[in-house]
């Protein structure tokens, strides 16, 4: 029985983010594995490999936008295409200091995207990021059995 | 043919005018002459009335028109009114005998030439040369008549410098407009991208600085409390440098009147080969340079330096490796316009993929530690502050070329007016 979501994945190249993201899950118990990815490309890949293990695979996933190489628009684009080839449904936050109006809708806009949330990000906006999960998945759970 | 006798009916009744009136007044005192003889000459005398009147009429006509009337035979003018005198500066004595095409601007008269040898009869531009030599825009209008027994050709002038110029002032305007439109939206999308860089740029570091504090006071921990105050101090400095950066771009954007200076391509490129000899001997680089197509320019010398410098560090940073870095920097003219090309054999970029990106702040398409991504945003920015453009083209495991344009002639720009044809 694995219903509480424990893996977590962080796509953002501001190591000081992926760092206060990271410290702040483990000291409130909301995580138990943490995945760090500096840019879009090296995630896609992560993901690829671990198509066919679920557990490997995150529960949630805070996409940062800007970022060097594949940006969160473009790791988007691609996690299109490579979903339906993963074992397990990932939630994907968009998570970003724009407050452009116009990368709030097409975040909004994107099917693969859960909400867009804006740094710098508390802990208790992660909790709560993290219940919604939990309750996700174990709504999954009752649909399955 | 019937007007041609008119004519010179005409010109004959005008010279046996005296004696025609006597004839007329003897008539009247000669009561036995037939009443058919006394009819012609009653006739005559009122057809000989009109002419008279249709004459005067005609002249008056000819004179109170605003244009000038001439009258060629042969090329040559034969009568003209004083509305060509006015326009052209001569007087009615020069213009009678003279040749109608030398009123033409010399590289006019073939057209015109053409026109009359074709009995051409509707308006048409030329541009006419004034006594004084001044050149003038001109619309003529001719049409062949008969007269005297030959066929004359009778030809207005009309002086349209007036509405040419106000065309011309137009069409400036227009251009002026169109070309304030552009730099409108031009600025409305730096604007727009400004706002985006202050958004994420600032708040970044500022978020991390704010979570990093929650977590200093949380933590029990000396050297996680270290670890914090030093991440404290990296986010802060991030937001000065982003602060410092911005700043500069706005100097850049405001200092649109920024000095230019008379610049020789060799000595910036001489000189940024001097600030990049480090690396260029650490990868065995070979830099050249062949500016003798386009030596010079003038140019800010800061900008020049600058655009210099970030590119040849840029072919450099993003060389292959074991691929000993190729840098060849040349310049050449297109038209008006002067280009630099700076070519490498280096990574290259997918610009498929990473196009859009390519030009933005803090956008690295390589994961190289020194990659901060400020270079081609701040030239960038110089470059189209001065009217200038960059592009790239690129090819991955290839190299890059990226070229720069110092003075884009942009295609809707006002066509600069023929000076000769000034207002006589």
């Amino acid at each position: 029985m694995n219903q509480r979501p424990r893996t977590v994945a962080i796509v953002d190249d501001d190591k000081i983010f992926q760092l206060t993201t990271s410290r702040t899950l483990q000291i409130a118990g909301l995580a138990e594995n943490i995945l760090q990815f500096d840019n879009g490309e090296d995630a896609l890949k992560f993901l690829k490999e671990y198509a066919h293990q679920p557990d490997a695979l995150p529960d949630v996933l805070f996409l940062d936008i800007n970022m060097p190489m594949v940006d969160g628009w473009m790791f988007l684009e691609d996690y299109a295409v490579i979903k339906e080839s993963l074992t397990k449904p990932i939630s994907i936050y968009m998570v970003s200091s724009s407050i452009d109006p116009r990368d709030v809708s097409r975040a909004h806009r994107n099917e693969n995207i859960v909400d867009y949330i804006l740094k710098p990000v508390s802990r208790e906006k992660l909790a709560e990021i993290m219940q919604k999960q939990a309750e996700y998945v174990s709504s999954q759970h009752l649909a399955d059995s | 043919m019937g007007q041609k006798k008119k004519i010179a009916t005409k010109k004959a009744a005008g010279v046996s005018k005296k004696p025609s009136a006597k004839k007329s007044h003897k008539i009247a005192t000669k009561p036995d002459t037939p009443p058919a003889k006394q009819g012609i000459s009653a006739a005559r005398k009122r057809i000989e009335q009109a002419l008279r009147e249709s004459e005067q009429r005609f002249r008056t006509l000819q004179q109170a028109s605003f244009g000038g009337i001439g009258m060629h035979d042969q090329g040559i003018i034969i009568d003209c009114n004083q509305g060509l005198c006015d326009i052209t500066g001569y007087t009615r004595n020069e213009l009678i005998g003279f040749d109608g095409l030398n009123l033409i601007a010399p590289e006019w008269r073939a057209l015109v030439r053409e026109k009359i040898l074709s009995g051409y009869e509707r308006s048409y531009d030329v541009v006419g040369i004034h006594r004084n030599g001044i050149k003038y825009f001109l619309e003529v209008q001719a049409k062949n008549v008969p007269y005297r027994g030959k066929v004359v050709r009778v030809t207005e002038f009309r002086d349209i410098s007036e509405r040419k110029l106000t065309e011309e002032k137009i069409k400036e305007q227009n251009a002026r407009l169109t070309s304030i439109t552009q730099e409108l939206k031009r600025k409305n999308d730096q604007l727009e991208e400004f706002t985006q860089i202050v958004s994420h740029n600032l708040r970044s570091p500022v978020g991390n600085i704010l979570t990093l504090l929650t977590l200093l006071e949380e933590s029990a921990e000396e050297t996680e409390k270290a670890e914090y105050i030093s991440l404290l101090k990296v986010s802060a400095f991030a937001a000065q440098q982003t602060l410092l950066e911005l700043h500069e771009v706005l100097r850049i954007k405001e200092n649109i009147e920024v000095e230019r200076q008379h610049l020789h391509f060799a000595d910036i490129f001489s000189r940024t080969e001097d600030m990049l000899s480090g690396i260029i001997t650490e990868l065995s680089a070979t830099v050249t340079g062949d500016f003798s197509l386009a030596p010079s320019l003038l140019y800010p010398g800061i900008y020049l330096e600058s655009i210099f410098l970030n590119l040849m560090s840029n072919s450099l940073k993003y060389s292959r490796s074991r691929v000993k870095p190729v840098i060849t920097f040349r310049t050449y003219k297109n038209n008006e316009e002067t280009i630099l090309e700076v070519a490498d054999n280096g990574q290259g970029i997918d610009l498929d993929r990473y196009g859009h990106q390519v030009f933005k702040l803090h956008k690295t398409f390589h994961k190289h530690p020194e990659s901060r991504g400020i270079g081609l945003f701040m030239i960038k920015n110089q470059i189209e502050t001065l009217g200038g453009e960059i592009s790239i083209e690129s090819e991955v495991n290839k190299g890059t070329k990226v070229f720069v344009n110092f003075n884009k002639r942009h295609v809707d720009e006002p066509e600069t007016a023929d000076s000769s044809h000034s207002r006589r």
